[in-house]
């Protein structure tokens, strides 16, 4: 999973309402949501939505891949496919004999891996590589005998679990299940155990399996090359311009006690957020909670990255040879939440792509019929830290990418030298009233919402500062906003190519 | 109150199966010991069915958690009934009914009234029905279903959305090949089915030939109240609403539709088929002649294909593919069934270097389904996941609403839902290995490929005569 915003991203709208239909369901949340702090710092927020006998349980962690070590790319991520391996007791036959084992293929692979990637090996490092390996396939295999594979998920599974899975994003990892109400504790047993004792066995295994992600996502996909080589671009001191799932030369050399620490650094009661939205009894919920979790301790969280991304001094362009029809991100950066500005964002972004009447659908997909699609994100890579809002157009035949970025550039002057009219204002403050309701219809949607936010913007109740402030915003802020950032000089432009284009061949020779 | 007494219904439709989990794992887990689940009563409510007197259906189901309608319509149509030459038809039909205008309201004035109240229409189509959707806030119902109305009786095909539609299928069908699994997943199907409708898709010529009036007879001919069955939630009175559609859809009494029959499909023989593209990563697809709707030995085909490549992580060949070996980030088998034959199909991705050795690991993994019976633990695995997750399917008014025709609908057994439980329970290891007897066939497949051959670990022949796909360029 890619570092989203869920709610004010998703889908295209579906329901709307009237001020007064929204006081009444926002007081409604209000009094829904039930928070209660463990005394360990674990934050949980509770809603009862009782329409079906289910619940969905979410565990968000405020760990992700900016908080990694800077030559240790992807482990948020590899830890994240490793806590489904199990504890000392879930997924093991024996973990006395096991342990010496996993240790074993530690040794051995600090030894194999620089060996596997080296070019230029004498006869005898390659001699050693191959008997290295060797040993380590020996080694895997008798630890593979000591091993229940995927309990942790089989036991929800039994049980009746949909949606069971996980998501590593720039800002935060979530573990996020939905079960027959009923099951409730069999979750608060085996997470209070995933957070108090996991063992990241087969961990060089699942490190091929993570590779073999990499390449499904990043290098087959003509949004995953162009996204990353617009991201990289775009940031080049923070770390949202590094890749989720870390560089490939990152992510082979990782080892089993490198993520082992990055969990014992994060992975605190305090520094986690847990929502359970569905058919609860919130009382017997905190009751529990506390029974299983409260004996983890808190622990101190290091400070956070400091580094700032410079400001940018002028157009960053950046071509992608791919085998596939041109495509084209366009980003300007910008602050994040709580900035007014960051508001001011998210009414853009639903101005110029939100549905058939917003404004870049209407004037490259129908009017000028230079793309085929277009959106928009605010918010991306993360939230966090400033970030960018970021375009995304595939334009249509014999439309060039270079034709369709003046058709784009030519709307966002209009944001500029245009007051927006009080009708257009209008339809998006409807639009996002109507988003809330929709959240509002499922409880695993709400539980990502809450945690969500809790964990991005301090607190669950930002849905409602959202909507209070996008009614405050006027035509005037948004002119001043497209002026201040949607500039030449803040923008980075990744365009996807078959074919080195025309032009920078003749700049080449 | 209890939590044991919150979910007071008179049907329990599930019951926990204590004492299985020392089984599963293998030996006692602490952490188990003691637990207990509460019965779980769901007793979802029934949607109410309505016939109007043009024929249409209506499933109503009364939800005031929130101020919103929603409908879904199915419609008795499909891209099966483009005519020859005119692939294509049946898609674009439904978008400009949805984009070209309705009754006397432009494109524009249906799309600002709808979205200045945040409301939603869409129209689809796929292989064997058509949907349309309305959403709404219920303040908002009249416009929303008069709007939704005139759309589907009334479309006004306005001839530059017929254009600009067009241009967009021409731009999708120009990037078919952008997206490898995309690619390889179109092959398979036609390898398999030939010409037959199943696997017809649309071509530049096919897109040049569809006019504006092809779209009004493709609509006439297929959007008819009696083949218009509609799922309706939300936040009403159920008579109310009614008479709202009913008035709505007042006086749309065409005459009865014949649709053709569609010819039984003739499978092709297996192959292995290549197509070379720069990518960092090889796509496989493979797949064989597969079952229909009706089929009665479905609840067997389920729980072996659940047990072979269906259902996570557990899989069979995720766990030999993926958690053993690291060969793939998924593998998964699915049967994808229709109203005639329809077919298996199972996919993956990964480097160019293992594809032989992941190919050849799922048809072994294919064949030992056939050979022997697979083991208690698999099977209460997944027949208890299957029967455990079922009140899943109850979660929403919309849902449910929908779940109550979609079945019927679609030509699924009669009581599908209701016999869901007692039907899975029934199978056994025995009727397991004879589904896989007699629905796997891992010798005769199509398998696809898509990648850099040259980088392949071992060549493709090792698996058997290989023929190159070679693919159209977009400028055709």
């Amino acid at each position: 999973m890619i570092g989203n915003r869920f709610v004010r991203f998703a889908a295209p709208l579906i329901s709307a309402c009237v001020a007064l239909c929204l006081t009444a369901s926002a007081q409604n949340l209000e009094e829904r949501v039930v928070e209660h702090t463990l005394d360990n710092g674990m934050k949980l927020l509770l809603m009862r939505r009782a329409q079906s006998p289910t619940v969905a349980l979410h565990i968000w962690v405020k760990a992700g891949s900016v908080d990694e070590p800077i030559d240790r790319t992807g482990i948020a991520h590899m830890l994240e496919h490793m806590l489904f391996k199990g504890t000392r007791q879930l997924g093991a036959l024996n973990y006395e004999a096991e342990k010496p084992l996993l240790d074993k293929l530690d040794e051995l692979h600090a030894q194999y891996d620089p060996l596997k990637v080296a070019d230029d090996l004498s006869e005898e490092q390659a001699a050693l590589r191959d008997s290295l390996k060797a040993e380590i396939e020996r080694v895997q295999e008798q630890a593979r005998e000591l091993v229940v594979p995927s309990q942790v998920s089989e036991l929800y599974e039994y049980e009746g679990a949909i949606g069971l899975n996980a998501g590593t994003g720039t800002d935060f990892t979530n573990y996020v299940v939905s079960l027959p109400a009923n099951k409730i504790e069999l979750w608060m047993r085996i997470e209070a155990e995933r957070m108090r004792d996991p063992v990241l066995r087969e961990f060089y295994t699942e490190r091929d399996v993570v590779m073999e992600e990499r390449k499904q996502r990043y290098e087959a996909s003509s949004f995953g090359r162009l996204s990353d080589a617009l991201l990289t671009t775009a940031f080049k001191a923070h770390p949202y311009g590094t890749p989720i799932i870390g560089w490939e030369s990152d992510i082979e050399r990782l080892k089993r006690p490198e993520a082992e620490l990055f969990f014992k650094t994060y992975y605190a009661p305090n520094n986690a957020v847990v929502t359970i939205v569905g058919d609860i009894d919130i009382e017997w919920v905190i009751e529990r909670m506390t029974q299983y979790f409260s004996d983890i301790p808190a622990q101190e969280i290091p400070p956070r990255i400091g580094t700032k991304e410079p400001k940018q001094i002028g157009e960053r362009r950046v071509y992608v040879k791919f085998a596939a029809e041109p495509r084209l991100q366009v980003a300007y950066h910008k602050p994040t939440i709580p900035s007014y500005d960051d508001f001011v964002f998210d009414v853009i972004n639903s101005l110029l792509t939100s549905g058939r009447t917003a404004r870049l659908y209407k004037a490259l997909v129908e009017e000028r019929q230079v793309a085929s699609s277009v959106r928009s994100v605010n918010g991306y890579p993360g939230a966090r830290f400033p970030n960018l809002f970021m375009i995304d157009i595939v334009p249509r035949s014999p439309h060039t990418p270079t034709q369709v970025e003046r058709a784009l550039y030519a709307e966002l002057e209009r944001l500029k030298n245009e007051p927006v009219s009080d009708r257009e204002l209008q339809k998006v403050r409807n639009q996002f009233q109507a988003d809330f309701i929709r959240g509002l219809n499922s409880n695993a949607g709400m539980a990502s919402q809450l945690g969500y936010y809790e964990l991005i913007a301090g607190s669950w109740r930002y849905t409602q500062t959202l909507l209070d402030t996008v009614n405050r915003i006027d035509a005037e802020d948004i002119q001043r906003v497209a002026r201040e950032y949607l500039t030449w000089e803040n923008r980075t432009v990744a365009v996807l190519v078959r074919e080195a284009p025309a032009a920078q061949e003749e700049a080449g020779k | 109150m209890n939590r044991h007494q919150r979910w007071t219904g008179a049907r329990a439709l599930l019951v926990a199966f204590a004492g299985f989990m020392a089984g599963l794992a293998h030996g006692q887990l602490p952490i188990l010991e003691g637990l207990e689940y509460p019965p779980l009563n769901a007793n979802p409510p029934k949607a109410e069915k309505v016939v109007l007197k043009n024929g249409m259906r209506l499933f109503l189901l009364e939800d005031h958690e929130l101020p919103i309608l929603n409908i879904t319509a199915y419609i008795k149509t499909g891209e099966i009934y483009d005519p020859p030459g005119k692939t294509g038809l049946a898609g674009m039909t439904a978008a400009v009914m949805r984009n070209g205008g309705a009754a006397a309201r432009t494109p524009d004035e249906i799309n600002e009234a709808l979205e200045f109240i945040a409301g939603s229409i869409e129209v689809g189509m796929s292989d064997e029905y058509g949907t349309a959707s309305l959403n709404v806030l219920v303040k908002d119902a009249d416009m929303g279903v008069q709007l939704f109305a005139d759309i589907l009786m009334n479309p006004a095909f306005q001839e530059e959305k017929v254009e600009l539609q067009r241009g967009q299928l021409i731009e999708a069908i120009r990037r078919r090949n952008d997206s490898p699994l995309q690619t390889a997943f179109r092959e398979m199907q036609v390898r398999l089915y030939g010409d037959h409708p199943y696997a017809r898709y649309s071509t530049m010529e096919s897109a040049m030939a569809i006019g504006r009036e092809d779209m009004i007879a493709f609509h006439r001919e297929h959007f008819h109240p009696e083949g218009i069955w509609m799922a309706v939630s939300g936040d009403f009175q159920t008579d109310d609403i009614v008479q709202k559609i009913e008035k709505a859809f007042e006086g749309w009494n065409p005459p009865a539709v014949e649709r053709p029959e569609t010819p039984a499909p003739q499978f092709k023989p297996g192959g292995i088929y290549h197509i070379e593209k720069e990518i960092g990563q090889t796509f496989i697809v493979f797949g064989h002649a597969g079952i229909q709707r009706t089929n009665p030995d479905w609840h067997s085909i389920l729980v072996m294909n659940d047990i072979l490549g269906g259902s996570g992580f557990s899989s069979r060949l995720m766990r030999k593919i993926r958690v053993e070996r690291g060969l793939t980030y998924g593998i998964s088998t699915n049967f994808f069934r229709k109203n005639l034959d329809g077919f298996f199909f199972g996919y993956a991705s990964t480097q160019h270097q293992n594809v032989v050795e992941l190919i050849e690991l799922a048809k072994e993994t294919m064949a030992g389904m056939r050979a022997n019976p697979v083991n208690d633990l698999e099977l209460a695995l997944v027949k208890n996941q299957n029967i455990n997750s079922f009140v899943f399917l109850y979660t929403s008014s919309a849902q449910i609403a929908a779940q109550s025709l979609v079945y019927q609908f679609l030509g699924y057994p009669e009581e599908y839902l209701e016999n869901w439980t007692s039907n899975i329970a029934a199978v056994t290891k025995e009727s397991v290995l004879a589904a896989a007897q007699k629905y796997l066939n891992p010798d005769e497949m199509v398998i696809v490929t898509v990648g850099q051959r040259e980088k392949f670990g071992r060549p493709l022949e090792e698996l058997g005569e290989v023929k190159e796909i070679r693919l159209e360029s977009p400028e055709k």
